[in-house]
């Protein structure tokens, strides 16, 4: 058995969170009773002090942490970045986090930092470059690490596999946990023109440790995952089947802009919680269904894929808290 | 050059619009048949431009309101000398008052306060973030004689004071009413003392006269009784009575907006 798979079975249960926002954290910090654990962007807190150490503190006060950063740059040629390491350890260590995730992607080059997710060639160099720069970061930090699956809009030069087999060789190679976003998952299904439920298939489910369930948007042309809607049926659905198959050690709710009223919030949380509690009884008791149909699931709502208008691609990005 | 070296230097270089789309169609990795997705590239050049453009005139509304339908060209240019390096996304932003000063000759002459202006928002972003804890200590009150001369005040460990060339407050109170935009402003020296409030975390500022200014720069090196004689000191021709209740009506002032946070043992 991969290490990390035993690793996986030590890892304690969180339950159903909700990522702290900076706009939403009053609420959150009120809402011990619907909300088990949160999740935070460690960017946002690292080397900082006033408000963000204010709320940090009254967060690791009330629920478990972990966080999930955007710039560790696992993909980049460019060294692991030690300043970046030593603060995220530090914050690491002060909110005790059973584990800690990034985005399997590349955010800098040469030094200079897009800020944005930005999708890697899916090639045998770039797993590689991947699995070697992961397991120096689980060896830096010493605590189980997680890769999530991003949403992308590009077809890279390069590459030579499809997204299904390049997540699952990079955490085989990498030996590492999954962080699956059933929702890029169904953005990507549509923007790219594949079966989730074949991807989710195709991938080692069983290295899942969290998943984020969001909502997106329909642009003009392109999918776009703004976590700034309610999340749709489809994506609940994928989050049920990939429950139903392995154990999650937390699931989690993302919501970044466009806030609702807070009880709108905390409804997603309670039904993300009743899915989950009812797809772990079945996946207990060992009748997991395999889905039934799946192509409606992934038919392009319009034809070729084009540009989204700017309001909407400003919103995919999540780096604000 | 490894291809996937090959691949992120290239794709940065044209996300961050330092090269054309174009030139990606001479990328090793690529297939003769293959075509370079020049629509999938261009889009993240524009979501990664709108992100410096967001960061920039959150951190820079004012610098942004004066400069208008300019202001989006500016930042565009302010990229491309200083990329952002640093993982932190407001740290992106720190070089911009240095980048108005070595780089926008063109913009300084109409409005040669933008420099002070930079700073003095980018001073307040710095302030809201820097990783200081402000511990707020207990006090004796001034009216008692010995402590008058035995004690200091303890300064708020965020503080920072500015000596500008321009009314940067005057400038930014006009731009908060929508006003002074097209305005031209003469020289005129003005001093702001800029520092985070324990408690509410909010930066706050405050307009220092000349005198002011002089005391509030001793003070950590001072005792209250010391404030007291460089008041009447600085101030030749007063009553120095009236200069010494003056300079402990400032004092209690400071200690009340926790520009002051406490008191020290002097000598
Ligand atoms: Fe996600």
């Amino acid at each position: 058995m991969p290490d990390f798979l035993d690793t996986k079975k030590r890892l304690p249960n969180l339950g159903i969170g909700l990522g702290l926002r900076r706009e939403l954290a009053a609420e959150t910090l009120e809402s011990k009773n619907r909300i088990d654990w949160l999740e935070l962007v460690p960017e946002n807190y690292m080397g900082l002090g006033g408000a963000c150490r204010e709320r940090l503190e009254s967060a690791r006060n009330e629920f478990p942490l972990v966080t999930h950063g955007i710039n560790l740059s696992i993909g980049s040629t460019d060294d692991l970045n030690s300043e970046y390491l030593s603060k995220l350890k530090k914050l690491l260590d002060l909110i005790d986090a059973p584990w800690f995730s990034d985005h399997l992607c590349f955010t800098s080059c040469d030094g200079i930092y897009m800020h944005d997710l930005l999708p890697l060639p899916r090639s045998k160099e770039a797993i590689n470059l991947i699995a070697e720069k992961v397991k120096r970061v689980q060896e830096i930090i010493g605590r189980p690490f997680l890769l999530e699956n991003i949403s992308y809009y590009m077809n890279v030069p390069g590459s030579e596999m499809n997204d299904s087999q390049f997540l699952a060789e990079v955490l085989e190679k990498a030996d590492c946990g999954l962080l699956l976003d059933v929702n890029n998952v169904y953005v990507n299904s549509l923007n790219h023109n594949f079966d989730p439920y074949h991807y989710l298939d195709q991938i080692p489910l069983e290295r899942t440790v969290q998943i984020h369930v969001a909502g997106h948007k329909q642009g003009s042309e392109y999918v776009i995952d703004t976590h700034g809607s309610a999340v749709i049926e489809p994506v609940f659905e994928l989050l049920q089947y990939v429950l139903e198959r392995v154990e999650a050690k937390g699931v989690m709710l993302e919501r970044d802009q466009n806030f609702p009223e807070f009880e709108e919030i905390l409804a997603e949380v309670d039904r993300i919680r009743k899915i989950s509690d009812a797809a772990n009884e079945v996946r207990r008791s060992g009748s997991a269904p395999r889905a039934a149909s799946t192509l409606k699931h992934y038919e392009r709502k319009a034809a070729p894929l084009g540009r989204k208008d700017s309001a909407e691609v400003k919103h995919a990005r999540v780096l604000s808290a | 050059m490894s291809s996937l070296r090959e691949i992120e230097k290239t794709l940065t270089s044209i996300w961050m619009e330092r090269q054309p789309v174009e030139s990606a169609q001479s990328l090793n990795c690529l297939l003769e048949t293959e075509e370079f997705d020049a629509d999938g590239a261009r889009l993240y050049a524009r979501l990664i431009g709108y992100g410096h453009t967001d960061v920039l005139t959150s951190i820079y509304p004012y610098c942004a309101q004066l400069l208008g339908n300019n202001w989006e060209k500016v930042v565009k240019k302010y990229v491309q000398v200083f990329p952002p390096d640093h993982f932190h996304l407001n740290s992106s932003a720190r070089r911009f008052p240095q980048f108005v000063a070595e780089h926008c000759a063109d913009l300084l002459e109409k409005r040669p306060y933008l420099t002070e202006l930079a700073d003095y928002e980018w001073l307040e972003m710095e302030l809201l973030e820097v990783d200081t804890t402000i511990s707020v200590t207990e006090r004796t009150p001034l009216s008692n004689p010995q402590a008058f001369v035995s004690l200091g005040p303890k300064l708020n460990p965020t503080l920072s004071v500015r000596t500008y060339e321009y009314p940067i407050q005057t400038i930014v109170d006009l731009l908060d009413e929508g006003k002074g935009t097209r305005k031209k402003f003469a020289p005129e020296r003005s001093h702001i003392a800029m520092y985070r409030d324990p408690f509410s975390h909010k930066v706050r500022i405050v307009e220092l006269d000349d005198n002011a200014q002089v005391l509030l720069s001793e003070a950590a090196a001072s005792s209250y009784a010391d404030l007291a004689k460089r008041c009447v000191e600085l101030n030749p021709n007063r009553n120095p009575e009236s200069a010494i209740t003056d300079v402990i009506e400032l004092i209690e002032q400071f200690h009340e907006i926790n520009l002051f946070v406490g008191e020290r043992k002097v000598g």
